[in-house]
């Protein structure tokens, strides 16, 4: 069974890279195959907490989506574009700035993808008019996208699987994460603007062009902008408190996006069929097969050898803590991160347990939640999702940044992409290793 | 009946390198609203409506919400049509079109505009060549023609 489930894992793994098909097929075909072949029972696979599918993370991205995909049908956010632009009285840089900062807080609510999916259109029209370049600021939105989506549970995948597994709630990653993710959107919008400041110049009749929109007109839907805004705050809520209230974090999901379908008129049908299935079952897929790894003892032997090489002792995981978010920010560059998370969450915790648990005598989340622990866990997070800045295939929302402006006639050649992402990538995970190095091992925040 | 007895011949015909503007040219006053796009030897390689040029001069990150947010800037129509202008006919045209041939049957082409819900069918010789078109237009009369003859208020 142990070379069944490592065969399957490692052959997904690698047609996943390869991208030569479709990686929610190679999920689930390889899930199939680790219950047909018995690595793990049906039983496993659906409801064992720790060998089977997730149903938090699955039920808090199908929730965020319901509730985004409704808030969408408003206008709200090519207003927000616009009205972003007109700010920077269609002045190029000035543009390119609000627009990062717009998509890393809105990334910090809203997943990646629909973030550089709703705001790249108004880009490429911005930029059209302006009769700039439109690569530098959709890169620029892939990257803010990922940077922003980092500072919160909600932000980024890798953190709502971070999140499930360690049982961390939404204000333990803005009180530990949004600090580094400041800084680093600082500092990288400093080196943007000793970039770009001055290569980005344009007549005054083009940011006339800008200044001539009217925003006012993309509020399609005032009544459900209203409910949608009100509701979302709700949830925004209900994330912050959900740890007080011993809330999962998709109860919380899920109850906002119950209440906007009741609230508004829109056709559950419709909004039902533009969740992403093809993501949800990926994820389904994927836990499936890292469950089989984590039962036939592969994990196990994984986290033996990574504590063999980083020596974590109860008292201090600072070797790991330093490797951990350099590893997982080169992987997450090279292969999907969330795979990446799904196989690195089951050896956290194996190693939670051989590390800490005969001298604490702790178990679960207690364990898992144990301060010499939760540098870690928060290096897992800032490596996986800043990490994936590093490349075109990274993240999902380079994916669909490159795909668009392709579509638009300006193709971002892989070596192109990385000319941006892979200084942005290293400049922001050595922010965040000084960050984590200071306030864990020096300060002790 | 046979297809071809329908038929118009009033074509407007393209070569596959054709240019946007050249295309735009030959659709200015034709009856049909299809440019067919058509080899030295009269073959159809493919055809383009209407909406594949407008499809083309508008840019696909616009939808009808932003474009009513949009200045009354006549000039971006211009810019559009002065990026595609190294667009040519084989570019745009749907070259797997449904086609009817000469010999084809009232009856098939009827089915078959109800079926794909075109507005106007190509007809072929049995070369692949170009002799002509039939619109819903014509099969309309060409049934109220039919209907007459046993329908005494239609005549």
């Amino acid at each position: 069974m142990f070379w069944v489930a490592v065969g399957i894992f490692f052959t997904a793994y690698a047609v996943i890279v390869s991208e030569k098909i479709h990686k929610t097929k190679v999920a689930l075909f390889g899930a199939a195959l680790t219950l047909l072949t018995k690595v793990l029972t049906q039983h496993d696979a659906l409801h064992d907490i720790d060998l089977g599918v997730d149903w938090n993370v699955i039920f808090l991205l199908i929730s965020m989506m319901i509730m985004v995909n409704i808030m969408t049908k408003t206008g709200v956010f090519q207003y927000v574009a616009i009205k972003a632009a007109k700010v920077a009285k269609g002045d190029p840089f000035r543009v390119m700035l609000i627009f990062a900062v717009v998509t890393a807080v809105a990334s910090a609510l809203l997943d990646n993808v629909t973030t550089v999916l709703l705001l790249a259109p108004v880009t490429l029209l911005i930029a059209k008019e302006l009769e700039v370049d439109p690569v530098p600021y959709l890169i620029t939105e892939a990257l803010a996208s990922n940077i922003g989506g980092t500072a919160t549970l909600i932000g980024d995948p890798p953190n709502i699987m971070i999140a499930s597994k360690a049982g961390l709630d939404f204000m333990a990653f803005i009180y530990n994460l949004a600090p580094a993710i400041i800084i680093s959107m600082v500092v990288w919008l400093f080196v943007w603007k000793l970039i770009f400041g001055k290569r980005l110049q344009v007549r005054e009749d083009l940011k006339a062009r800008i200044m001539a929109m009217n925003e006012k007109v993309l509020i399609k839907d005032p009544g459900l902008l209203k409910k949608s805004g009100a509701v979302m705050g709700l949830t925004i809520l209900g994330f912050m408190f959900h740890g007080v209230l011993h809330f999962e974090p998709a109860t919380v999901a899920l109850g906002g996006a119950a209440l906007l379908l009741l609230l508004s008129d829109e056709d559950p049908h419709h909004v039902l069929a533009e969740v992403e299935w093809s993501t949800i079952f990926f994820f389904i897929g994927l836990f499936i097969i890292i469950g089989g790894t984590v039962k036939v003892g592969f994990i196990e032997l994984l986290s033996s050898k990574m504590i063999a090489l980083t020596g974590p002792t109860p008292e201090s995981m600072l070797t790991l803590t330093m490797v951990m978010v350099w590893f997982a920010g080169i992987a997450s560059a090279i292969v999907d991160n969330i795979p990446f998370v799904a196989t690195m969450n089951p050896l956290l915790v194996d190693m939670a347990e051989k590390i800490l648990g005969p001298s604490t005598g702790l178990k679960g989340f207690d364990l898992l939640q144990h301060p010499t622990m939760m540098p870690v866990w928060w290096s897992l997070a800032l490596g996986a999702c800043l990490g994936g800045n590093g490349t075109a295939i990274g993240a999902s929302a380079n994916v669909i940044v490159v795909g668009l402006s392709e579509k638009a006639g300006n193709k971002i050649t892989f070596l192109r992409f990385m000319k941006y992402g892979v200084p942005v990538m290293f400049m922001t995970v050595a922010i965040s290793m000084a960050y984590l190095y200071l306030r864990y091992y020096v300060l002790h925040w | 009946m046979k297809v071809s007895t329908i038929m118009h011949t009033d074509l407007a015909t393209v070569g596959p390198n054709e240019t946007l503007i050249g295309l735009l040219c030959s659709m200015r006053g034709k009856a049909s609203r299809l440019l067919y796009v058509i080899d030295a030897a009269g073959r159809l390689l493919g055809v383009i409506s209407s909406y594949d040029l407008l499809k083309v001069l508008t840019p696909f990150y616009l939808d009808s919400n932003m474009a009513r947010a949009m200045g009354e800037d006549e000039n971006f129509a211009a810019r559009i049509l002065e990026e595609n202008k190294g667009t040519v006919a084989k570019d745009i045209m749907v070259s797997r079109c449904v086609t009817l041939f000469e010999d084809a049957h009232f009856v098939e082409a009827e089915v078959l505009f109800t079926e794909k819900g075109v507005n106007a069918l190509p007809v072929l010789a049995n070369d692949g060549r170009l002799l002509g078109e039939v619109d819903r237009g014509a099969m309309v009369a060409e049934l109220i023609c039919l209907f007459g003859r046993i329908c005494p208020e239609l005549r």
